[in-house]
């Protein structure tokens, strides 16, 4: 089949983004993928629609492309254009912009066979070799339409009258808009009505700004419907810690996003293990709707009640499960924004002053591994660790050790 | 579905091609500009000969269209769903000061609510976005932007002592993490100051472009070795996606990240390389290296028990 920069399945797309985006140091012949011509064929995609973010490294192993934005200098995601390149067929787009001339207005209703006889005198006449549409393409056009919200029908009597749907003028909401699409989930649909204002204000800047969910949109969307609806999914994991890509049934009841990588995490009622897990949704695809869950509200109950044990994202079923945390810095008086840092970051935990140079941060959670990045960022001022789980305890402690013979510090104490 | 054509940059690029022929203004070159401004780089090998054959029977061969209205379509069910969602934002406030936007799409279900997500590492000092003092500083400063016009502030300094001036807003910078708005000004001296810490906004009608130079932020290079155990290589180029950068692999789990920072975040940049643990080093800057030793030299002196 012929190349064209525009593509069916998003899917196809998605994985290659994501290795030039966040990876971008394999070469060609590096990638794990069907063949060579798939990498050119998206390579060549990408560099379509994301030009000015395309760069390469030349090295003794080929070219290494690789995607890289500074976030905090765009006040537009570059990424959205790429769920802007949906291919479609010649008639396709010759319809749709017939269709929407012949309702151009609210007020004007047509039946079917109106318009089919104006799509033939009053536009196609006007070309030597022009389209030929049936009855069932219009009428299947129409009901994709309908199905989209954006035509509506009336029966009078026997015969329905299609219509354009209401028109809403989104320019009130213009700075809202431009705000949301960036930091709202699906920012992408935004980035859409944003297309339509014809806008290139930018009034808004964006610090610690992760775009890698860009290209998960479609995933949470479907899950998004699912919750909705209150109803079970069935989705392909492609987590690395299977061998291979396996469909799960679930229940996905919340959303968990980190704002400090940009994670996005679903956690959701898995019930062939009885078991509240959370799946990372880059490594899901193709989530289809089940039927619907009797006891959703129910299990979202559970997710909730559980919340103050979860540092991160892991969850236990079992609430007796947890794990106790301590750790005791030291702060001096001319360090007090430390203090405030501690607090401000605790989430679920508490923070004690012990004394004048001390406080001490403390939680119960069902997973300390969790916490071991965050408290190595009070390194400098760590003086006493106390969790149950000592194996966590002791991995902090080699950590900083560890890091004594990285940079060079002599001794072995902590 | 997100993933739909009736979105795409060529139906937006040929909507704008047909308004051009209706006006009567329409021709091959601008037909090329219209899709360079709009579309992809290679879409001009399409849209330009699909139109002129005839492929799409929506241009004539003289550039003019069959066509009687400027193209638009009605809002799909789900950007109003989407849209529904924002106005329900606590922020919206932001935007909407005293309107109320509950009876936008009374008939339409939003697309999620709060209750569907949660950000569970931002700061829990956000700012005060309910506060009407608040959504009417931000209010002036965004009015001040778009006009071009200078404001005088009064604030609270890091050392909270009240401060006035007059400043040239360019932007309004917000953090997810912080959950946090900064005003950020043109001049030299001008460092961005944070909403909540302002007392009050007055705008004055100056134009500022007088002074439209930014004050020029200093970008460094960090070169990171990243010793790949336990998934370190993923976690760290996912953490760091945000920052321009380039990962180069020397060895089977041996990989250099260099990444450009703006200077004045490098206390931040520091705790976050610390957060990694034994399986990033720093190489370059020096001055780094030097603070992530002092760190640990401190820790030794902490003794943990």
């Amino acid at each position: 089949m012929a190349y064209w920069e525009l593509v069916k399945n998003f899917e196809k797309i998605r994985s290659y983004m994501r290795e030039f985006y966040v990876y971008g140091f394999k070469s060609r012949s590096e990638f794990d993928k069907k063949s060579m011509r798939s990498y050119d064929n998206e390579k060549r995609r990408l560099e379509s629609w994301l030009g000015n973010y395309m760069n390469f490294t030349q090295t003794p192993e080929g070219k290494k492309i690789f995607l890289s934005v500074d976030n905090r200098s765009v006040s537009k995601n570059p990424l959205y254009k790429a769920w802007k390149s949906k291919s479609f067929t010649d008639g396709d787009i010759t319809l749709h912009f017939i269709i929407f001339d012949i309702l151009f207005d609210q007020n004007v209703k047509k039946t079917l066979k109106e318009i089919m006889q104006i799509i033939d005198l009053e536009y196609l006449s006007h070309f030597e070799n022009p389209f030929v549409f049936d009855e069932s393409t219009i009428r299947k056009k129409l009901k994709e339409y309908i199905d989209l919200g954006i035509i509506c029908t009336q029966k009078q009597g026997k015969q329905v009258f299609y219509y354009r749907a209401e028109d809403i003028d989104i320019s009130p909401f213009k700075d809202a808009i431009s705000f949301f699409s960036e930091i709202a989930p699906l920012g992408v649909v935004g980035s859409f009505l944003l297309d339509k204002i014809t806008t290139n204000d930018e009034y808004f800047a964006f610090k610690h700004h992760y775009i890698t969910d860009t290209m998960d949109s479609e995933i949470l969307e479907n899950l998004l419907v699912a919750m909705r609806k209150k109803c079970f999914v069935f989705v392909q994991n492609h987590s690395p810690k299977m061998k291979t890509a396996k469909t799960v049934k679930l229940v996905p009841l919340k959303i968990f996003i980190s704002a400090q990588n940009g994670k996005q995490n679903l956690i959701a009622y898995n019930p062939s293990g009885n078991s509240l897990n959370s799946y990372r949704l880059d490594y899901l695809s193709n989530v289809v709707l089940g039927e619907v869950c009797e006891n959703f509200d129910d299990l979202k109950h559970e997710v909730e009640i559980r919340e103050k044990y979860v540092w991160g994202v892991n969850f236990k079923w079992n609430i007796r499960k947890v794990e106790h945390v301590e750790f005791v810095i030291q702060v001096k008086q001319y360090e007090q924004y430390v203090a405030k840092r501690l607090i401000r970051e605790a989430r679920i935990g508490t923070v004690e002053k012990i004394d004048e140079e001390h406080y001490r941060f403390s939680c119960d959670v069902f997973d300390s591994r969790e916490l071991i990045p965050w408290v190595r960022t009070f390194i400098s001022r760590i003086t006493k660790l106390n969790f149950s789980n000592r194996t966590v305890e002791n991995k902090i402690k080699e950590d900083i050790k560890s890091l004594y013979e990285i940079y060079g510090i002599s001794g072995g104490d902590q | 579905m997100i993933f739909s054509e009736l979105y795409s940059a060529y139906y937006n690029t040929v909507a704008k091609i047909i308004s051009k022929a209706l006006d009567g203004n329409l021709n091959r070159d601008t037909i090329c500009q219209i899709v360079d401004d709009n579309a992809f780089f290679e879409s001009n090998f399409t849209i330009l000969p699909s139109l002129q054959d005839g492929s799409w029977c929506l241009l004539n061969s003289d550039f003019s269209t069959p066509l009687k209205h400027s193209p638009d379509m009605p809002l799909t069910t789900l950007q109003k769903q989407w849209l529904k969602a924002v106005l329900q934002d606590p922020r919206i406030k932001l935007f909407s000061g005293n309107n109320i936007f509950d009876d936008t799409f009374p008939d339409v279900e939003p697309l999620f609510t709060e209750s569907d997500f949660k950000i569970y590492d931002k700061s829990a000092d956000g700012d005060n976005f309910s506060d009407p003092k608040y959504i009417e500083n931000f209010q002036k400063i965004l009015q001040a932007i778009k006009n071009q016009s200078f404001v005088t502030v009064t604030y609270f300094n890091r050392k909270n002592r009240k401060n006035k001036g007059n400043f040239s807003p360019y932007k309004l910078e917000y953090s997810a993490k912080d959950d946090k708005f900064r005003m950020l000004c043109f001049g030299r001296h001008s460092n961005p100051i944070n909403l909540q810490r302002i007392v009050s906004v007055s705008v004055l009608g100056k134009d500022c472009t007088l002074n439209n130079s930014s004050k020029k932020d200093i970008i460094r290079e960090l070169c990171v070795q990243i010793k790949d155990e336990n998934k370190a290589l993923e976690r760290v180029l996912i953490h760091f996606a945000h920052f321009e950068k380039k990962t180069i692999k020397c060895d089977e789990n041996l990989y250099m990240l260099y990444l450009k920072y703006y200077e004045n975040d490098e206390a931040e940049i520091v705790m976050r390389i610390l957060s990694f643990g034994p399986y990033l080093k720093v190489l370059q800057p020096q001055r780094v290296v030097n603070l992530i030793k002092d760190k640990l030299i401190s820790q030794k002196n902490c003794n943990i028990k």
